[in-house]
């Protein structure tokens, strides 16, 4: 128990520090000087760096692509592919990230082959696009569909109604996408392999039988925590890891 | 309300009109390829076996009858016909099935096909089958029931990777459902079913038996002996002995949900050997079976810098995933670009069959004549017990003088493709795209979500703007119409009030009538005559004779002004008030 409060309080020390090192030296000085470090080699310095810049608050899809870009350099294939999923949140449709994500999970030894489901078929366009600018598109429609509703208590043209329809149809498809999107955010429970070679048991208990070997860089999901395990899913296989072994995907993203 | 209706239903019929032209397209786009397709199930029958026979013309619901070739020697029975339409990815198939069923009159190997049909003057042909009929079978064993499982290997001693099948038959006499087979593979086993399972009727130990049968190839991977368990059939059986229904002696009418009833086949033994090592060629691949290699050179005379294609074609049975790419060996002058391989792979009653066909572009640098020599493939022939070496024959290349275009000679490997072939990039080296340098792409923050102000902004307060103008817009009207009502049920009591006043002239009076009008109706009158009081009366539902009385009464006091003895009369006004509680009570 102390040694979980002594954490919390270097974890908030170092917090208040990054956030104050930001501030004093200017966020921009920090990300020029991180990125002289990535191009001099000096990868630990440039991710430490650019992690700064994330606890400080920064929240930005390139940040998150040259953080995996210097974990690639480390080795770190794990880190690597978890800040490429960070980074594809808010960024899903840069071509560079995307060229990165899948040179980095070509790298990766299991063959996991994660079944798409009806609504990502469906909704095709949903790996696309962003939370983000779903919401704006919803919102600018909202805006639309409701004003012509307003309009339509005063006056009912006939323009006015084929417009509200074509608006209408618009306005739930991409507002269905928003939602879902929004539920996928919110129940996304991917998660990385972080070790080079991991095994997963059939219990959560290291005398337990050993059912398969993941290696770094494979994306699993995670069903729930007991103690120090973890219970993780694969198509047609599940099995207990060590917390440590794994990163949780939307666990990395500042909190809001 | 009746214009949305309007509006409905016209989107309603346009929705049906669109569907009904849909329905209408399918036969005649269903009607735009026609191909023809026999299939024979079992291929290899003995002479009292009953030989199911299935003739699919593919791109058309009507044919004349078809004519198919080859059945001289078979009694033919035929089992009719049926139609379909597939609409699958909005793709519009329409196919006839016809069935036939063959009892052959000899023993032999038959040709059968192919089956013709002419449509719209046009001659179309299918393929055609093999059919080996056999002599019968004679069970050495004893009378083996109703029921049983026979499970037969094509040998029983075998080479490492030879193909052998496993041929599995349930001989019935009693209708079965519901059918699961368990098949005893391991490791070095596996089974692999050929074609779908075979129905057909058989005559074994004297004895009508219909006949279920599925094929496995099975390619050992090691040397040894291996016992193979026998396969097991879970089923559910209708068997009628013993019991009587009368005329509904049968399951079907019954209902009854049948017994469960698992059957095994015998056990069986394999040897599998080795391969011998005696006589084993050097670039020895480990393909099994039996193959055939040819090589074609198109064209066979070309000018200097065009080029020609070398086609190889390796056909046969066996593991034909072994096929190995056969290398070209370098010819001088003559650049070689090597197109990929194709590998096709099927099966038969002979178990799994394929091809690969491997192509390369010739361009030849310089004029002159130029000899493609022999290229080689060795296999092992499970039947000979030896390594077999076949060659292609050596073909010429005769090169006219022609102009050399340095490296832009096109390259033309597909015969059918006439369009230029281009280069494929190759990768000479992986490695991730570089870090974003640019301070100004990081310089604004993307929320990952929206947050709270946001969504109450722009989702929430428009739907609540909305809501608030059509309640607020309702409860206007609302008051508007209760004001109305309220004045309305008043206007009788003020006008009672009113004309309670002394000494009422006749404009006053005309005045009130007036304005007791206008608020028990809702009316904005500015003036009011006799005439067009009687008719808003008669209008509003009043009856005939209390609206002449109204109307005298007015017509009186307009009399009065007129003539200008207004002043000196004074009216009673006792009848008016009485017309007007009238009035008011006709109206409610």
């Amino acid at each position: 128990m102390r040694k979980i409060v002594l954490l919390h309080f270097f974890t908030l020390l170092l917090g208040m520090f990054s956030v104050a090192y930001c501030q004093e030296t200017g966020w921009e000085e920090v990300f020029f000087k991180a990125s002289q470090d990535y191009q001099k080699g000096r990868f630990e310095d440039a991710k430490k760096k650019y992690q700064l810049l994330i606890k400080s608050g920064k929240q930005n899809g390139y940040l998150y692509y040259n953080i995996a870009n210097t974990c690639y350099r480390l080795g770190q294939l794990g880190e690597a592919i978890l800040y490429y999923e960070n980074a594809r949140f808010l960024m899903p449709r840069n071509a560079d990230l995307n060229a990165n994500l899948a040179y980095a999970r070509d790298q990766v030894q299991d063959d996991i082959d994660d079944p798409s489901s009806f609504f990502k078929l469906a909704f095709f366009w949903l790996d696309s696009l962003s939370l983000i600018e779903l919401f704006w598109s919803f919102a600018v429609l909202n805006l639309v569909f409701w004003a012509i509703l307003l309009r339509r208590i005063f006056s009912r043209s006939e323009w006015s109604y084929y417009l509200f329809l074509i608006i209408f149809i618009i306005w739930g498809i991409i507002g269905t996408s928003f939602g879902l999107k929004y539920f996928e955010l919110m129940t996304d429970d991917r998660a990385v392999i972080f070790k080079k070679e991991v095994d997963v048991l059939a219990g959560p208990n290291s005398n337990d039988t050993l059912l398969f070997r993941l290696h770094e860089g494979s994306i699993i999901h995670l069903d729930r925590r007991e103690g120090g395990w973890s219970l993780i899913r694969l198509p047609n296989k599940r099995g207990w890891v060590e917390n440590n072994s794994i990163a949780i995907i939307k666990g990395h993203l500042p909190a809001e | 309300m009746a214009l949305v209706q309007a509006r409905t239903g016209k989107i309603r019929n346009n929705i049906v009109a669109l569907l009904l032209a849909f329905c209408l397209l399918i036969p005649w786009t269903a009607a735009a390829d026609v191909s023809l397709t026999l299939y024979l199930g079992p291929k290899k029958a003995t002479i009292n076996d009953t030989i199911n026979m299935t003739l699919t013309v593919s791109g058309t619901r009507k044919t004349p009858p078809p004519f198919i070739n080859g059945l001289e020697s078979f009694h033919v029975f035929e089992g009719g016909s049926s139609s379909q339409v597939k609409i699958i990815n909005g793709q519009y198939t329409s196919s006839i099935k016809y069935l036939y069923t063959l009892n052959s009159k000899k023993e032999g190997t038959f040709r059968i096909g192919p089956a013709e049909v002419i449509i719209k003057g046009k001659r179309y042909q299918s393929n055609t089958e093999i059919l080996d009929i056999t002599p019968p079978l004679h069970s050495k064993g004893p009378r083996l029931g109703k029921l049983f499982l026979n499970a037969n290997l094509s040998s029983s001693r075998a080479y490492v990777e030879e193909q052998l099948i496993y041929t599995l038959k349930l001989y019935r006499q009693i209708r079965v459902r519901d059918v699961s087979l368990e098949l005893p593979g391991n490791e070095q086993l596996t089974f692999k079913q050929l074609g779908d399972t075979n129905e057909y009727q058989t005559m074994y130990n004297g004895q009508d038996y219909q006949v279920l049968e599925v094929n496995y190839s099975i390619i050992p991977k090691a040397p040894g002996t291996y016992g193979i368990k026998p396969s097991r059939m879970r089923m559910k059986i209708f068997d009628s002995r013993g019991r009587s229904y009368g005329s509904f002696n049968d399951p079907f009418f019954n209902m009854s949900t049948g017994q469960s009833r698992l059957i095994s086949s015998e056990p069986l033994e394999l040897q599998v050997l080795s391969l011998p090592e005696t006589g084993r060629p050097a670039n020895f691949s480990g393909l099994v079976g039996r193959f055939k290699i040819k090589a074609g050179l198109t064209p066979s005379t070309i000018k200097e810098g065009e080029s020609a294609t070398l086609t190889v074609q390796t056909t046969g049975h066996g593991n034909i995933k072994h096929i190995p790419d056969i290398q070209f060996p370098g010819i001088e002058d003559i650049k070689v670009y090597a197109d990929q391989p194709v590998l096709n792979n099927s099966f038969d009653n002979k178990g799994q069959k394929g091809s690969k066909v491997m192509k390369w572009a010739l361009v030849p640098e310089k004029e002159g004549n130029f000899n493609i020599p022999s290229l080689t493939l060795s296999f092992f022939d499970p039947g000979k017990e030896k390594y077999i070496i076949i060659k292609t024959y050596p073909l010429d290349l005769m090169v006219l003088a022609g102009q050399i275009q340095d490296d832009k000679i096109p390259i033309n490997l597909s015969s059918q493709d006439t369009t230029s072939k281009k280069q494929t990039i190759k990768e000479l080296g992986h490695d991730i795209l570089p870090i974003y340098t640019s301070i100004k792409g990081v310089q604004f923050d993307v929320p990952l979500r929206p947050r709270g102000l946001m969504i109450w902004i722009f989702l929430i307060s428009p739907v609540m703007l909305y809501l608030g103008s059509f309640f607020a817009i309702k409860q206007r009207q609302k008051a508007f119409k209760t004001a109305g009502l309220n004045q309305a049920r008043k206007a009788a009591r003020i006008f009672a009030k009113r004309c309670g006043q002394e000494g009422l002239k006749a404009n006053d009076l005309i005045l009130y009538c007036r304005d007791y009008l206008n608020d028990r109706m809702g009316l904005h009158l500015g003036s009011l005559t006799a005439l067009e009081a009687a008719r808003i009366l008669l209008l509003k539902g009043v009856a005939r004779e209390t609206s002449d009385q109204f109307f005298q009464q007015l017509k009186i006091m307009e009399a009065a002004i007129y003539s200008g003895r207004d002043d000196q009369m004074v009216f009673k006004t006792e009848d008016l008030i009485e017309i007007v509680k009238k009035i008011d009570k006709e109206l409610r």
